[in-house]
């Protein structure tokens, strides 16, 4: 009989990136590389686990634009255009590295590896991870849950947008997933008090908080974070438990740092020389990562070694057993001091596994599988299994919390991206006053009203207040920040007037295609 | 990419650059032909067949085949992140230390949407940051109902309306900041966490009459530290909810619970200022740039 639980959350986003009007466009690299280094081998360990009788419980948060871009056919098009490709990168460096055995074992890796991706991508799954990830959910393994409509920050987003940003983001997983969510990853985890009540609204049962939202909390939490609370209304918060989230996510204390794993800095893109890997790097000018990367961390220096692919699994199946020890050793001694079973709530970023740290989705293989055959202390559960069987918990009001730097807001509010929000408040605002004067709008109007609506909720996408902090690919996240300000601005002026332009209105339709059943009514306080 | 984007890109670079990337396409240059000679004679080539390395600036890379020492070869730096969690989310983004310039030019949004108002958001437990946009006909409209409109200035005035209907008089304390600089949003230090905060910007006189040009929105900011709040339904000895709180990772777990307390606040007090108070000017505009 088990005496806790663990539950495994794996937040997966990526923001709306599509641009057909390019024949190539870099920042579609990010969904493909998620695609080949992450979505994939998830998928492939969860069909392992399906095989083998292995029973498992994993809640993914699969956000709308990813699961909109998963199943977009031109980007999924474009994707095996991309891996046609880094498998021809990949045969040519078995012949170039012919005469290093330790580079050639690598090359032969990635060889085998990109051949099995698209063997999964095409034959198995028919290039649709949704329906992929949707069968281990209809199996009873994955809790799919939501997230923000397109990953709003919503303690810096008001009332009216957040609804619809919830409201929107509900009807896109039903139409991706066949069900309603149980559960919503608030982006960020980024929570203000009162969004309850609009979760409530939409049928949302749980979310999930960091720790402090809860440890700040009043009353104050009687088992802290190792038990959900109930907000006032009912919806419960779980907790990200700290110990198990260090010990994976921190580089230099937690596994990823390990020196036998796979360095992620270090891409044959920049290595090898330009007219070589040109032709597999970008229809532009410049060097990116090609995802082949040779070696270990080896050490904190520059000096490098190459990759050993046997040392790295080796310490990914240690790693597993210590992780598993340590819940272990925690739920226990939980347990006695409590009196009832605790649950360890440890959220990541799916995209930490496998495209962060090359290893993680081995890593997870291993923990699951030990979990499965090796033990009985510890048992997988999902948020939703564990309210089923643990109905009763304590009222809290939570405090406003994120798992950003500092535990706030200050990630996305702070002198690289505040200038956003004058923008983003008023379009929320004005896509309200749109709604409230448009009630039966023409067929036109109507699409323009849906545009309009888009374009606010693309705008809104926290990832770009990120990347403007975090100072890479900032160019494209202002860019495609004020793009949107501008269409919303040019369709808001246009539907007042009643001078829409139709062919700019398609052109906005055909580019930023997302939430395709969209109603912009969600926008009415009436609703 | 259109003669005018590549033009653009040209320009951004270094004369010794523009050198050796028209010698490496083939051309014989020398170092005496001026800057704008060099980019008009790299236009001239094919589009596709001219690469200028701005990741490598310049220096040219080791060939494929060529031994290679992790010295030679530059490790493209990691972005600039604070916790494990925001590099792994930074990573998503990565594809190399440089960006190229992609498609058309930004759009100029507009820097204001000729209102008056003034909007307040918590951005932790201490700091709030206010943006507002103002008129100038409502400045000179209000400036005129002072006895002294030369000496008028533009202030912030800032409420603390914790447990309170706020009428506009009767806020627990109030304090007013000055705006230097023609700013168009700030960032406050408001001092106490869990607190509801009100804000007007308007114009002072020296004789100290004051008159708001607009009202904001209420905020209450985050508690920063455990709730003295203990719920009757669940009541527990302290001693629990200590032991409780430390296994939740509430603070370090070799400190007593003096110092956590104080540890746990600290955090999130005066260190938290980092850029906090940079804001003049900032707005819609954020850098000289054109985007």
């Amino acid at each position: 009989m088990e005496k806790g639980y663990l539950s495994l959350v794996l937040h997966a986003h990526l923001p709306y990136v599509r641009h057909p009007e390019h024949e190539n466009f870099l920042e579609e690299d990010w969904l493909y590389e998620a695609i080949t280094e992450t979505y994939i081998p998830l998928i492939r360990i969860f069909d392992g686990f399906l095989n083998d009788g292995v029973d498992f419980r994993i809640t993914m948060s699969i956000t709308p634009p990813l699961a909109h871009m998963l199943s977009d056919e031109l980007l999924q098009n474009r994707y095996l255009r991309h891996l046609e490709r880094l498998i021809e990168l990949a045969r040519k460096e078995v012949e170039r590295t012919r005469h290093e055995p330790a580079m050639n074992r690598n090359a032969h890796m990635y060889l085998n590896e990109f051949l099995d991706v698209r063997r999964i991508y095409v034959e198995k799954y028919d290039k649709n991870l949704v329906a992929a990830f949707r069968k281990f959910q209809d199996a009873g393994k994955l809790e799919i849950i939501t997230c923000g409509a397109t990953h709003a920050f919503l303690p810096l987003t008001f009332e009216r947008a957040t609804k619809a940003q919830i409201r929107v983001a509900v009807k896109s997983h039903e139409r991706h997933f066949g069900r309603k969510p149980n559960g919503i990853w608030l982006p960020e985890c980024g929570y203000k008090p009162g969004d309850e009540n609009i979760l409530k609204d939409e049928g949302i049962r749980f979310f999930i908080v960091d720790t402090h939202g809860i440890l700040h909390g009043s009353p104050r939490s009687r088992y802290g974070i190792f038990a959900p609370v109930y907000t006032r209304n009912g919806v419960a918060a779980f907790g990200r438990d700290v110990e198990s989230s260090k010990q994976v996510w921190s580089a230099e204390e937690g596994y990823p740092g390990d020196f036998s794993y796979r360095e992620f800095y270090r891409d044959i893109g920049f290595d090898l020389d330009f007219e070589y890997v040109k032709p597999y790097i970008h229809d532009q000018w410049l060097r990116i990562n090609t995802g082949i990367k040779y070696y270990k961390i080896t050490g904190n220096g520059d000096y490098k070694e190459p990759y050993d692919r046997r040392q790295a699994l080796d310490k990914a199946a240690e790693h597993a057993g210590n992780f598993l020890y340590n819940r272990q050793k925690q739920i226990e001694h939980l347990q006695g001091f409590m009196g009832k079973k605790p649950i360890i709530l440890s959220p990541y970023d799916a995209e930490l596994f496998g495209h962060w740290w090359y290893e993680g989705p081995d890593w997870l293989n291993y923990l699951i599988r030990k979990l499965h055959y090796d033990q009985d202390i510890v048992r997988m559960i999902t948020p939703s299994e564990y309210l089923r069987e643990n109905p009763q918990n304590q009222v809290v009001n939570l405090s406003l919390s994120s798992w950003g730097h500092k535990g706030y807001c200050e990630v996305w509010l702070e002198s690289s991206n505040d200038w956003i929000y004058r923008h983003l408040h008023i379009m929320a605002e004005r896509m309200v006053e749109l709604a409230e004067a448009n009630p039966t709008p023409d067929l036109l109007r109507n699409r323009a009203l849906n545009q309009a609506a888009r374009e606010l909720l693309l705008a809104q996408s926290s990832d770009w207040a990120f990347i403007m902090k975090t100072g890479t690919m900032v160019d494209y996240a202002v860019k495609r920040t004020k793009d949107h300000i501008t269409h919303f601005n040019r369709l808001y002026e246009q539907i007042r007037n009643g001078r829409i332009d139709e062919g700019y209105l398609a052109d906005l339709e055909y580019r930023n295609n997302i939430f395709p059943d969209i109603d912009y009514r969600v926008y009415r306080s009436t609703t | 990419m259109e003669t005018g984007k590549k033009k653009t890109s040209l320009k951004k670079m270094s004369k010794k650059e523009l050198v050796s990337l028209a010698r490496k396409n083939g051309l014989k240059v020398n170092t005496s032909l001026l800057k704008n000679d060099l980019i008009a004679l790299l236009l001239t080539i094919d589009n596709k067949t001219a690469q200028p390395q701005k990741a490598v600036k310049g220096k040219s890379r080791v060939r494929a085949e060529k031994k290679q020492t992790a010295k030679e070869l530059k490790i493209a730096a990691p972005p600039k992140v604070e916790t494990p969690a925001a590099l792994v989310e930074a990573s998503k983004f990565y594809e190399g230390p440089a960006t190229p310039d992609q498609g058309t030019e930004a759009y100029d949004v507009p820097d204001s949407y000729n209102r008056n108002l003034l909007v307040m958001m918590p951005r932790d437990p201490h700091w709030s940051y206010l943006y507002w946009e103002l008129t100038s006909e409502h400045i000179e409209a209000n400036k005129l109902k002072l006895s002294d409109s030369e000496s008028a200035k533009l202030i912030l005035r800032m409420y603390d309306v914790t447990d309170v209907i706020f009428n506009g008089n009767n806020a627990r304390r109030q304090w007013d900041i000055d705006l230097v600089g023609n700013p168009r949003n700030w960032y406050v230090h408001l001092g106490v966490s869990d607190c509801d905060y009100i804000a007007e910007i308007g114009l002072i006189d020296k004789c100290g009459r004051f008159i708001a040009l607009a009202r904001s929105n209420h905020i209450r900011t985050p508690r920063d530290n455990m709730s003295d709040l203990i719920d009757e339904e669940w009541m527990m000895v302290e001693e629990d909810f200590e032991k409780m709180y430390r296994l939740s990772g509430g603070y370090d777990y070799n400190r007593s619970s003096a110092e956590i307390s104080e540890l746990l606040a600290k955090r999130w007090r005066f260190d938290i200022s980092s850029g906090g108070i940079s804001s003049s000017g900032s707005g819609a505009q954020p850098r000289d740039k054109n985007y």
